[in-house]
């Protein structure tokens, strides 16, 4: 071969030629009308992709695929679990090369909406709209994956924020019931700190625990309305202008006045968890997913664990907004729109939120499912009295997951500023709006 | 300044011994001496404490590392190394080998070929093609991510090996090539033109004189492109996503998120992925050195 | 002869092809993405011309990542070349030879590791808890200084920069002893003769004679802390509040996480001017290197 070279190069270039040439022609996305109706028991190849991965929660999804298929031996699912960031990484590509698992996971809120708008996920509105299947799910954690009428994703788990408090403290200060207003919890908090200790346990080292207060503030200080054009548009001029978001950061600083003791919040999440576990602090606002770390399986100390008590952020008096609101978010799966088995996608779909499997998610996973009237399988305190009280309640979806990232993060560093008291809650709300106008002009989608 | 400052050296005198300069070296006190020793050795131990304390904690349990973490292991425990090693950093090994392997064949056999027909050969265009090649030491294509995504979807190599095998060739050919070219200028043509009137073929010249001729480049060259192709993380995070295909920097990455906080585990692991390279270093030391001190020296 | 000529060049082709296709066309692709607002979930592009850029010019975070990497530069040039001319300085003059190889052996057995290896490792040796940095301060009665060292916005980009360090001026070490072996040895005993003492020895012989490789390094030092990536990913992920986000993991950020896929491109077009810049001096420097051999 006396032109190795020649014949390297030659078959390189020709190789990126028609590699290249190849790539250009993409497969249509197919457009078929929505049939979700199985003909004759459930058969074919199922792809899933989704992000539970830790050795804590994969081995459940491993096998509710297994029993699925040997319930329909017609049937084969690929199941792959990935990381948070790869999976974020992934679904990425997958969705550039629209090449997308028959299910695949996602996010509430924007995360989802994205896949919706990018006419990458089925619209769900034939099964779940109006029937029986779609009635078993908690309307809060269903809505969390409706954008304009349209559902697109089964909500699995779902999620709250709440005040979790010592009912040792709270008696030892004289605090004999659970605040029913803001102002009572205010109240509740100068006992606590009169008595010597911290009343409300707060880390906001990364940021999102005062996201998830100015969630539950912004939900009751601002209408429903008002708010959804504001979180889920894109910024612009008139977003964020309504009066209840000045409201909502003064709400924030009393609650640091009152509550949060006089040292900093620069710890995370998870120390000041310590401070309430350890009986330092009287209480933390934390989600139902934590309630595992509250247990003496999960590590609390015995005295703390038999001994704690939860309740929802209490109504603000003179606040327009929704006083019935609770702060949190919901895990969905979507179905691929290109998928060609999206029949057999929902007929898994609806085998994994049965009851039967839901409860099994509730004591297995320690999780709060989607699925209604599930909890009383929970073998975690807490679990099934936050389920009865949700059902009271509207869910407000996280603003971190449900508003633009260039919206988030002004908003974020503005509830910072206002925790360390470096601005007032009137420079917070021009900040936001400061941040919103940013949004708008450099948004993505136009 | 008195003194008159002169040129380095040419690349191909031999490095003067260093017993000749003893003159500053002597003049120094016998305190400042053990000072300076002392700091070189503490700086020694402060380099190799880390590594050595990861090895040994490799073979602890999760508490001893908490409660004792400066501690000998009290029963060391071999089995979290065959933990780790069948918890997925074979596989990650696997990869890495395979990619490393492939890009450094790659990388110096183009790039020699390119110095080779650079240097030796009559070219058209060649000073533009010069300019193109060494130009694009300047260029790190790190910042193009997003293009790059696009381009490796459209040639259908995106989450394969090919992925990275292509691109690490491709970024370290131009200073490869560098580093060969320059080598190549300082040897006499002499050999090669004698092989040609013997009759040889400039495919026969280029294995049996050139190759020959430039292999303390060339090894000196495959060690950094080994060394670069074992570490590399950017890519390797962008462009592989099946966990099945991951090379060791991510994979080891994506196992501490899995192990949570099975630090032993961990520890073994990154103490198995951090070996092969310290001991081919420590090997091949000698080569790195000498071809690094001729082809720099250009 | 012309076919001759030509099929000569195929020797240089698949280095031009692979070079053209994976570093030329990307780079020049990237400035043209940069005028684009775009998303991976949605096909079509929407031109914008500089606004990407002007959203860089509004992005306090981006200039976070720009005063981070300048902080990593500074500190690399001051560690990696400074302190390490001046150690392979000491290791030539003080040290016997063989002692010398070894010492400059176990210094660059870190550069053999990769960074995420190191990164790992010392993300456990900064933990707030456990972590052996704050076990020795404790330990030397220092215990006031433990600190969450990456936990802390104000500690995070320094715990990296320090980690960086440690892996990389063994590399540097090595190079320079390399450069500092062709020093002429007429010119060390000039200067004894001339009474000069050793610190001055080392401006004056040293310093200047070495400027060539301490150039280079300087300028792989300064564009390689612009591009860095890895460490940071590992160690922090750019947090915590974007506190230790650098301009390459803010690209990677803004594209994957944020789907603002030009603004990405923007930042990685910065970052290329940057790291252009630093290279064009590298390569003048280079040609006219030839010119004087």
């Amino acid at each position: 071969m006396r032109r190795t070279p020649a014949a390297v190069a030659g078959t390189l270039l020709v190789a990126l030629l028609t590699l290249l040439v190849s790539g250009c022609g993409q497969a249509p996305v197919r457009v078929t009308p929505n049939d979700f109706a199985l003909d004759g028991p459930p058969r074919g190849h199922l792809t899933i992709l989704e992000k539970w991965a830790d050795p804590e929660y994969a081995p459940y999804f491993r096998s509710v695929v297994r029993a699925y298929e040997r319930r329909n031996p017609g049937v084969t699912i690929d199941l792959q679990a990935v990381g948070d960031q790869p999976y974020k990484d992934r679904i990425a590509v997958l969705a550039a090369s629209r090449e997308m698992p028959d299910i695949y996971f996602a996010w509430p809120g924007r995360y989802a909406r994205k896949f919706a708008d990018g006419k990458l996920a089925a619209d769900l509105s034939e099964p779940l709209k109006g029937t029986a299947w779609g009635r078993t799910f908690e309307p809060g954690a269903l809505n969390a994956f409706t954008f304009d009428g349209r559902r697109y994703g089964v909500p699995l788990d779902m999620d709250a924020k709440v005040f979790a408090y010592n009912k040792e403290i709270f008696a030892a200060a004289g605090v004999r019931q659970e605040p029913h207003t803001f102002p009572e919890l205010l109240e509740a908090c100068d006992r606590i700190s009169a008595a010597g200790r911290t009343p409300l346990a707060f880390g906001n080292q990364y940021g999102w625990p005062a996201g998830h207060l100015l969630t539950q503030f912004n939900a009751m200080e601002v209408p429903p309305a008002v708010l959804a054009r504001d979180y889920d548009g894109d910024g612009g001029d008139g977003a964020f202008t309504h009066p209840g978001y000045e409201r909502a950061f003064n709400d924030l600083a009393q609650l640091k006045k009152h509550c949060m003791g006089p040292s900093g919040t620069s710890m995370s999440h998870e120390s000041a968890q310590n401070r309430l576990l350890y009986g330092k602090a009287a209480m933390q606002y934390l989600e139902t997913l934590e309630f595992s770390y509250l247990s003496a399986k999960g590590g609390a100390p015995e005295k703390f664990a038999k001994n704690w008590d939860f309740f929802t952020m209490p109504a603000i008096p003179g606040a327009a907004g929704s006083a019935r609101a609770v702060a949190g978010g919901a895990d969905g799966l979507l179905v691929a729109n290109s998928s060609p088995n999206k029949a057999l996608a929902v007929d898994f779909l609806k085998f994994l939120t049965s009851p039967d499997q839901a409860r099994k998610v509730v004591r297995d996973l320690g999780w709060l499912s989607a699925v209604k009237g599930t909890a009383d399988a929970a073998r975690l305190k807490g679990l099934p009295e936050a389920q009865r009280t949700l059902a009271s309640k509207d869910m407000a979806l996280w603003l971190d997951t449900r508003a633009d990232d260039k919206i988030v993060n002004p908003y974020l560093s503005a509830a910072e500023a206002v925790l360390g008291g470096r601005t007032t809650a009137a420079q917070a709300v021009r900040q936001v709006r400061d941040g919103a106008r940013q949004a708008h002009r450099f948004r993505v989608r136009d | 300044m008195t003194l008159t400052l002169h040129k380095p050296a040419p690349a191909d005198a031999p490095p003067a011994p260093s017993t000749t300069r003893r003159g500053p070296a002597r003049s120094g006190s016998v305190v400042l001496r053990v000072l300076t020793y002392c700091g070189l050795a503490a700086l020694a131990v402060a380099v190799v404490y880390p590594l050595c304390w990861m090895a040994l904690s490799g073979l602890k349990t999760n508490g001893e590392i908490f409660s004792d973490p400066w501690g000998l292991p009290a029963h060391p425990d071999w089995g979290t190394y065959a933990d780790a090693w069948h918890q997925g950093v074979l596989g990650y090994l696997l990869n890495s080998a395979l990619v490393t392997a492939a890009s450094v064949l790659a990388v110096v056999l183009i790039s020699a070929w390119a110095a080779y027909g650079l240097t030796r050969l009559a070219i058209p265009f060649s000073q533009p093609a010069l300019l193109l090649v060494l130009g694009a030491m300047m260029l790190s294509p790190t910042v193009a991510l997003v293009p790059l995504t696009q381009l490796l979807q459209a040639l259908h190599i995106y989450d394969t090996y090919w992925a990275l095998i292509v691109l690490y060739t491709a970024f370290k050919v131009p200073f490869t090539t560098f580093l060969i070219r320059a080598y190549l200028l300082g040897q006499p043509v002499e050999v090669e033109e004698a092989a040609l009137i013997d009759g040889a073929s400039r495919r026969q010249t280029f294995w049996r004189v050139v190759v020959p001729m430039a292999r303390p480049i060339l090894v000196s060259a495959a060690l950094l492109q080994a060394l670069f192709s074992w570490n590399e993380y950017a890519f390797a995070l962008v462009f592989i996503t099946d966990d099945h295909l991951k090379t060791l920097p991510v994979g080891l990455a994506d196992m501490a998120g899995r192990l949570n906080s099975d630090w032993p585990m961990l520890f073994a692991g990154l103490t198995i992925a951090a070996l092969p390279m310290i001991v081919i270093f420590l090997v091949a030391q000698r080569h790195f050195v000498r071809g690094l001190s001729e082809g720099f020296g250009k | 002869m012309q076919r001759r000529r030509f099929r000569h060049a195929l020797y240089a082709a698949p280095a031009l092809a692979l070079i053209a296709l994976f570093v030329y066309y990307p780079i020049a692709e990237n400035i043209r993405l940069s005028l684009f607002k775009f998303s991976v979930f949605q096909p079509g592009m929407r031109y914008v011309g500089l606004e990407n850029y002007r959203q860089a010019l509004q992005d306090p975070v981006f200039w976070k990542a720009l005063a981070n990497n300048l902080c990593y530069a500074v500190t690399s040039v001051v560690f990696q070349v400074g302190a390490a001319l001046v150690l392979a300085a000491i290791l030539e003059a003080v040290i016997g030879r063989r002692l010398r190889g070894l010492l400059r052996t176990v210094y660059f057995i870190p550069a053999a590791v990769s960074m995420t290896v190191a990164g790992l490792l010392f993300q456990f040796l900064y933990q707030p808890d456990a972590g052996l940095i704050n076990s020795a301060l404790d330990t030397l009665g220092l215990g006031r200084f433990a600190h969450d060292w990456l936990g802390d916005p104000g500690t995070s980009i320094w715990g990296v920069i320090n980690m960086s360090q440690w892996q990389s001026f063994g590399y540097t070490t090595m190079l320079l002893t390399v450069a500092v072996q062709r020093i002429p040895r007429e010119l060390y005993e000039a200067a004894t003769v001339d009474g000069a003492g050793r610190i001055r020895t080392f401006f004056a012989v040293t310093v200047p004679m070495v400027r060539e490789m301490t150039t280079l390094l300087v300028i792989l030092t300064v564009s390689g802390a612009f591009l860095v990536f890895n460490e940071v990913m590992v160690m922090t992920g750019g947090g915590p509040s974007n506190s230790s986000q650098t301009l390459g993991t803010w690209l990677y950020a803004s594209a994957f996480t944020g789907d603002d896929m030009g603004y990405a491109a923007a930042i990685g077009t910065v970052m290329f001017a940057i790291t252009f810049v630093a290279g064009a001096v590298q390569l003048l420097h280079s040609r006219r290197k030839a010119v004087a051999a």
